[in-house]
């Protein structure tokens, strides 16, 4: 099988022990997979550098395409179509993934960065050369997270796709595709954005409800769509987070038919469901809800208290004084004491007369909760 | 010429911006961490200087703060940041920020306040 001379070479290899052959065995084992990794990473660095080097040379290209045809132009005339470079942009390799990919980005980018105009332009340049294509392609791939990077970039581009078809995203199984498609349909949803509130089964995370919080903020200064009435998802049917999550809503947008639903839910078996449910009726200055409010109170646990003092200060109708200068002074817990000074306060008439009298002639801890939440720098 | 000091850790950003007011006829002097600004503050007078608020090694408002308290304590501050929440813009304000611009921006808008700021 072998030439002589090597066998000749194996043989004296089997006159060795079996201990220095296996010893030399693992050498020689060792010593190529040493050679092999080395080559490897050899070759990867090298295909890492040449890539490198390649995005790079086209990414100065992109940029100063971007800058000299898009940014440094002067502004364009209200009502006037602006010119779009895409003939400048046509020279790119753009029929190539990966140039695509990069020029994606670089647009992203820069519209993270620039608004008006500029923002606008970069957004004609990724229509008229056509790359939103892949990423509505991509929003048929297998892997979800190819799927979400494709539905952050038409988020981020304000392209405009079906809402069935992103409907279903908002309650996959993989939270990032849920909050990208929610958000994707709050921001640009025509038809009622807000259906996904009916078919949620996970709770809305207070992270999400965060971003989600901010893109219906920015929609509402768009003024491209009315509001819905949150009310309709403040109801035991519709999932916790939903139900908490719209009394917020309602409360931003103070929408003042929410305050009958809410007041169904001081009696809700949530804890959680109740205090936010005390806080938002308070914060929507619901006056008719004070009598309920001071009815509840002494079956509820401390949060809940802390919530309904809170909401009877900023409710203010002069109304509570007396319960909230009764809590003050004859309850033991801190919290309890500090939120019912802090709604006494907010009363002018009560601070006009009775804090004074606190002042001067008030016992030591009295005048420090006073003082304390006098100061308007400590927020509650 | 007016000379303008430009902090921003964004390399591509600070070039841009660097672009857009050469064009506008000021001479621009780049810096891209907090040591930088500083040096470049200690060796330079502004007429304006432009500041991101999150850099390396000394952040915008530790920035403003040293301006403040310099030799060129009355030059104009803009804060150029993405940071949107109320008490960092009034935290900017208070510590003696002339202007604060949200990015995204417009570049025209940038202008306009640099030239209110300058001519003030």
């Amino acid at each position: 099988m072998f030439p002589a001379e090597y066998t000749t070479s194996l043989q004296w290899l089997q006159g060795l022990p079996l201990y220095i052959q296996i010893a030399l065995l693992v050498s020689l084992f060792a010593v190529l997979t040493i050679t092999l990794a080395c080559i490897g990473l050899l070759c990867y660095r090298l295909y890492s550098a040449y890539i490198d080097r390649r995005n790079n040379r086209l990414l100065m290209q992109i940029d100063e395409r971007i800058q000299d045809h898009i940014i440094m132009v002067e502004k364009v005339p209200l009502g006037a179509r602006p010119e779009v470079p895409s003939a400048s942009f046509g020279q790119l390799p753009l029929h190539r993934r990966w140039a695509r990919k990069l020029l994606v980005d670089r647009i992203l980018y820069y519209r993270r960065n620039f608004s008006g105009h500029i923002s606008h332009m970069l957004r004609e340049l990724y229509l008229s050369l056509g790359l939103q294509r892949q990423a509505q392609q991509q929003l048929h791939a297998f892997s979800t997270n190819r799927k979400v990077l494709a539905l952050s970039e038409l988020f981020h581009m304000d392209i405009h796709i079906s809402e069935d078809e992103v409907l279903p995203f908002s309650q996959s199984r993989d939270r990032y595709m849920r909050e990208m498609a929610r958000c994707y349909l709050i921001k640009l949803g025509t038809q009622d954005p807000f259906r996904f509130f009916d078919e949620v089964k996970e709770p809305i995370l207070q992270w999400e409800q965060f971003e989600l919080f901010h893109n219906t903020a920015e929609r509402r200064d768009q003024q491209d769509l009315q509001m819905p009435s949150f009310a309709r998802w403040i109801d035991p049917s519709f999932h916790p987070s939903v139900i908490s999550f719209s009394m917020k809503l309602a409360v931003h947008f103070q929408q003042f038919d929410a305050i009958p639903v809410i007041l169904n839910f001081l009696q809700n078996a949530v804890q959680p469901l109740r205090a936010e449910a005390i806080n938002s009726l308070g914060k929507l200055m619901a006056t008719e809800a004070e009598p309920y409010l001071l009815s509840i109170y002494e079956n509820e646990d401390e949060t809940c208290k802390a919530e309904i003092l809170k909401a009877l200060g900023r409710i203010g109708s002069g109304q509570s004084t007396g319960f909230l200068e009764k809590v003050f002074f004859e309850s033991t817990s801190f919290q309890l004491r500090k939120h019912s000074m802090r709604s006494l306060i907010n009363n002018k008439t009560w601070l006009a007369t009775r804090a004074n009298q606190i002042l001067d002639g008030g016992k030591a801890e009295d005048r420090t909760f006073l003082l304390y939440s006098l100061n308007p720098l400590i927020k509650y | 010429m007016k000379r303008i000091l430009i902090i921003e850790d964004d390399e591509m950003l600070l070039h841009v911006i660097e672009r857009i007011l050469g064009r506008e006829g000021y001479e621009t002097h780049i810096a891209r961490n907090g040591k930088e600004a500083i040096i470049n503050l200690e060796t330079n007078d502004y007429d304006l200087v432009i500041t991101d608020l999150m850099l390396p090694f000394a952040n915008g408002l530790e920035l403003i703060n040293k301006i403040r308290s310099s030799t060129q304590k009355h030059t104009p501050v803009i804060i150029l940041s993405s940071m949107v929440h109320e008490n960092t813009v009034t935290d900017g304000f208070e510590i003696g920020a002339d202007d604060y611009i949200r990015k995204p921006f417009m570049p025209s808008e940038l202008l306009f306040r640099i030239k209110r700021l300058i001519n003030k």
